[in-house]
């Protein structure tokens, strides 16, 4: 079995990750986590599993609180959550997505699902890609590079957009409520989004 | 073919936080098979969720948690084969695979060359989402909407007063307009509709179609 001295080492073809030599805790930009998810789909490797689970479940579960869920209903749908990781781990493309973000669309996914009864139609396209094959080097920096510049983005912006995007992405409610509660017109929820998604876009530009 | 007409940004945004109705959803994915372009913003913004899932406080799971995350991946062989997902066609065209998997109902004719489908999953009175088709050159008489609305043209174009809007078209409508939709001459117009209320029909003719469109 290899062992990995220094995380991050997610290049290449990921060797089996044994829990003695990984970090606990938040990754540094998420760089291993594409590493642990090639692993389950290649080995179905549980040691992997547990990392991811250990780190995402309980944010997931924090994620599903936000809409006023269940405890109980919360913990479920994260532990759901992480066995759809399991299931689908050779869908996960990391040139298209973080962990993080292949994640929260999963979860996102499962939450609509349950609240309204009807697929995200995300759900289902999900599938529907080339299987990935191990991840290559290339891809992985793109991915982290391309999460850095968001998170360097929305750590920028001003507190009002920064709001609103918070708002929008962990309350189930329109724009229209959202403007009610913070006492401003719809229009300026709305112009405060496109701001906000202005300095995302030019964030990202230059990085595919 | 070109895609003029698209949504707006916070409509994009909703769509990739998950807080858009199913209706409206629908009618996005719809778009969003036709358009490239509007993939882009969505996947920044859920780029941007997933940052933010990764800065939301850890919630506590239960202690047994992950020994039965664990005991359950041991039963499971695999990701699960993948079934062919059957394509009919509706007036030669292919529906959203998202679409078909909510399910459409039956086809009713309310007037001369129209017909609507409703999308009963998607539909939680007083919002209502449906396939309608126009013949070439049929018209919806003037109305009004209760309601916010978006429509995805699927086939052939339609226009009103704010434009002409075909194929792969995405168009809000909010409550304030009114308009007279009329099919575009070249052949029938085939769209999907999620409204949030039903649409205010002006007159005995409105009312009679109302009534034969209701439930």
């Amino acid at each position: 079995m290899h062992t990995i001295a220094h995380p991050p080492v997610p290049f290449g073809v990921a060797p089996r990750l044994a829990m003695s030599t990984w970090p606990q805790g938040a990754p540094t930009g998420g760089g291993e986590w594409p590493a642990c998810i090639a692993a389950i789909a290649r080995d179905q490797d549980k040691e992997a599993f547990a990392l991811l689970f250990r780190y995402f479940a309980p944010r997931v579960k924090s994620y599903l609180m936000r809409f006023h869920m269940e405890p109980s209903v919360a913990e479920d749908l994260a532990q759901e959550t992480l066995l759809t990781v399991w299931r689908k781990a050779a869908y996960f493309d990391p040139a298209r997505a973080s962990a993080s973000t292949w994640i929260f669309t999963i979860a996102r996914n499962l939450r609509v699902d349950v609240l309204r009864g009807t697929a995200h139609p995300e759900a289902l396209s999900e599938d529907a890609g080339i299987e990935s094959t191990a991840p290559l080097p290339h891809d992985i920096v793109l991915s982290a590079e391309r999460e850095a510049k968001t998170r360097e983005a929305l750590v920028s912006l001003p507190n009002d957009q920064a709001e609103v995007v918070r708002l929008s992405f962990f309350e189930d409610k329109p724009h229209s409520l959202i403007a009610q509660e913070l006492g401003i017109p719809l229009g300026t929820v709305k112009s405060r989004l496109r701001l906000a998604f202005q300095r995302l876009k030019s964030a990202l530009e230059g990085v595919s | 073919m070109t895609i003029n007409s698209h949504p707006s940004e916070a409509t994009l945004l909703a769509y990739a936080a998950g807080t858009l109705p199913a209706g409206a959803s629908l009618a996005l994915a719809a778009h969003l098979g036709f358009c490239k372009a509007c993939r882009k913003p969505i996947a920044a913004w859920e780029g941007a969720a997933g940052t933010l899932l990764d800065s939301l406080p850890d919630c506590e799971m239960a202690e047994n948690a992950l020994a039965e995350a664990m005991a359950r991946v041991s039963e499971t062989q695999g990701p699960a084969k993948r079934a062919v997902p059957p394509k009919p066609k509706l007036s030669g065209i292919d529906l959203p695979p998202a679409l078909l998997a909510a399910g459409i109902g039956k086809r009713r004719w309310i007037a001369p060359g129209i017909w609507r489908m409703g999308v009963p999953a998607a539909s939680h009175a007083p919002a209502e989402t449906y396939l309608l088709r126009l013949g070439a050159g049929r018209r919806i008489p003037f109305h009004g909407h209760g309601g916010s609305e978006m429509i995805c043209v699927l086939k052939g174009s339609f226009s009103d007063a704010s434009g002409r809007y075909q194929a792969g078209d995405f168009v809000e409508i909010d409550e304030a307009t009114e308009h007279q939709p009329l099919a575009g001459p070249e052949g029938e117009c085939i769209c999907i509709i999620a409204s949030e209320s039903p649409p205010r029909m002006h007159g005995l003719i409105g009312w009679f179609l109302k009534s034969l469109a209701g439930g």
